[in-house]
């Protein structure tokens, strides 16, 4: 299987071939796909480990080559770091309204346990006295009188829901 | 109607008018309160998760680069998203407590009703039979548990339906962000692999050198079995031999930087899909806080077991 560093031979070629890949690394948009990154990495990466023989002339094109890698991945992470920086703002804009509609509902719930305990322990204790007066009177009553008390503890127990219901 | 109201059995028959009136004094029948407790814990869940690998990727960018300039950036916009998932933590709590306030409603009553009674003996107040006071409480709050639960549907619907969009940017932003972060583990280790690869060059092309002449002893075919083959053989196994210790450690350190990886990604990636499945979580529980119904959230709990485990996971490397 072919590859793309097959028949490279001496420092020239070796210099030609790296030209090549610096014109390529330097054509990539700051936003480039990070699959790009990567695969430029690995051929600049593979240039170093393939130029050969070790001359000056090469370790000098192997520094070159892997400036050039180092370059193209800290641009990919900066861009990155950008991005995040960039939508740090709004995010902290949305946090902000999610602890407001926290702290409305704490207070809702604060409401619902504690806040309504006085009226509910007078308006139980009314619903306990209507009903008390109505079985009192179950023996005794006449029909009017039962309909009348009987309407009292109906009202008992709208004043009672309409209390606890009440907005805090 | 004197005698039907004085007839055996009118005492049932009045209680049960009574208790008639006292269901249709109550507001319409709720179901049963929806269950918020799963969202509460998935959100706590990923905020750990996101706060772990955050941490992580940190790290990573100060092994990269001694200066902490990328690392400081990256620190300061990664506690924006920790902050907003801190926040998504403390509504679905706030939800939560809502929903359970008023599912104590009646026990509060009982308690209440224990209260009067006693009160009511010490100062020497005739309350009706036991009975009477126990039907009564308990009619009572079964009144106050209701509304309790329809005030508490309407707080919930009221602050929900606004949260719902907040719910949807901070969830959709965290998710695009967490794949930010993916990117740049992978580039990380893209470079840290890269650095090894280069530092161990040289012996690496060296090794690699012995093993191509080994395989062109063994294709020599049958001459491969003479003595001046097979002495070659020896030689160079004797010098990859030599060389098994270097290998082993240059092994050990690319599976160490590839292992780092794994692990933050594999925590990344089970947060993203935690964090993507909120936004529906939050409908879905809106529309069961409007129409009554209980909701066991199932995808965001099955999501907590894992994600625990990963961060354990990636926290022992």
């Amino acid at each position: 299987m072919s590859t793309e560093w097959d028949g490279i031979e001496g420092v020239e070629g070796w210099r030609a071939k790296l030209e090549s890949l610096l014109r390529e690394a330097e054509a990539l948009p700051a936003n480039a796909d990070v699959q790009t990154r990567l695969k430029m990495n690995r051929r600049l990466t593979e240039f170093q480990l393939r130029s050969v023989p070790n001359t000056d002339e090469i370790l000098e094109l192997d520094a070159i080559a892997e400036s050039a890698r180092a370059a193209v991945i800290k641009a990919g992470i900066e861009d990155r770091l950008e991005g995040l920086a960039a939508g740090s703002a709004e995010l902290a804009r949305f946090t902000k309204q999610l602890r407001e509609r926290s702290a409305g509902l704490q207070a809702d719930a604060r409401s619902l346990r504690f806040e309504r305990a006085d009226q509910a322990v007078q308006s139980l204790t009314e619903t306990i006295k209507s009903v008390r007066e109505l079985i009192a009177s179950l023996e005794a009553a006449t029909e009017a009188e039962l309909v009348k008390k009987s309407e009292r503890l109906i009202t008992t127990l709208q004043n009672f829901r309409s209390e606890i219901e009440r907005p805090a | 109607m004197e005698h039907v109201l004085r007839a055996p059995g009118h005492r049932g028959r009045v209680w049960g008018w009574l208790l008639g009136v006292l269901a249709l004094a109550t507001l319409c029948g709720c179901g049963s309160q929806p269950d918020a407790s799963g969202l509460v814990e998935s959100a706590w869940s990923v905020h750990g998760a996101v706060n772990s690998a955050g941490g992580a990727v940190e790290a990573e960018l100060r092994r990269y680069e001694e200066e902490g300039e990328l690392a400081s950036a990256f620190a300061e916009s990664w506690g924006h998203r920790t902050a907003a998932l801190k926040g998504l933590a403390e509504y679905a709590a706030a939800v939560q407590s809502v929903v359970e306030a008023a599912g104590e409603t009646r026990q509060r009553i009982a308690a209440l009703a224990d209260g009067i009674s006693g009160l009511a003996g010490a100062v020497g107040i005739a309350l009706p039979p036991a009975g009477i006071v126990a039907v009564t409480t308990e009619a009572a709050g079964i009144v106050l548990e209701q509304v309790n639960r329809i005030r508490a549907a309407n707080s919930l619907e009221e602050a929900m339906e606004p949260a719902q969009r907040a719910v949807e940017f901070i969830c959709g932003r965290i998710a695009a962000d967490l794949r930010t972060t993916d990117e740049i583990v992978q580039l990380l280790e893209a470079d840290a692999r890269s650095r090894l690869q280069l530092r161990w060059g040289d012996e690496q092309a060296y090794r690699a050198a012995i093993e191509a002449a080994r395989r062109e002893v063994f294709g020599l075919g049958a001459a491969a079995l003479e003595p001046a083959s097979q002495a070659r053989l020896r030689e160079l196994d004797d010098l990859l031999a030599a060389t098994d210790g270097r290998h082993a450690v240059y092994q050990e350190e690319l599976r160490a930087v590839e292992q780092r990886a794994r692990s933050i990604r594999e925590v990344i990636a089970a947060a993203a899909s935690s964090v993507e499945t909120w936004p529906s979580a939050h409908a879905h529980l809106r529309a069961a806080v409007a129409s009554g119904r209980s909701l066991n959230i199932v995808a965001a709990m099955n999501a907590v077991v894992e994600i625990r485990n990963l961060v354990e996971r990636m926290r022992d490397l």
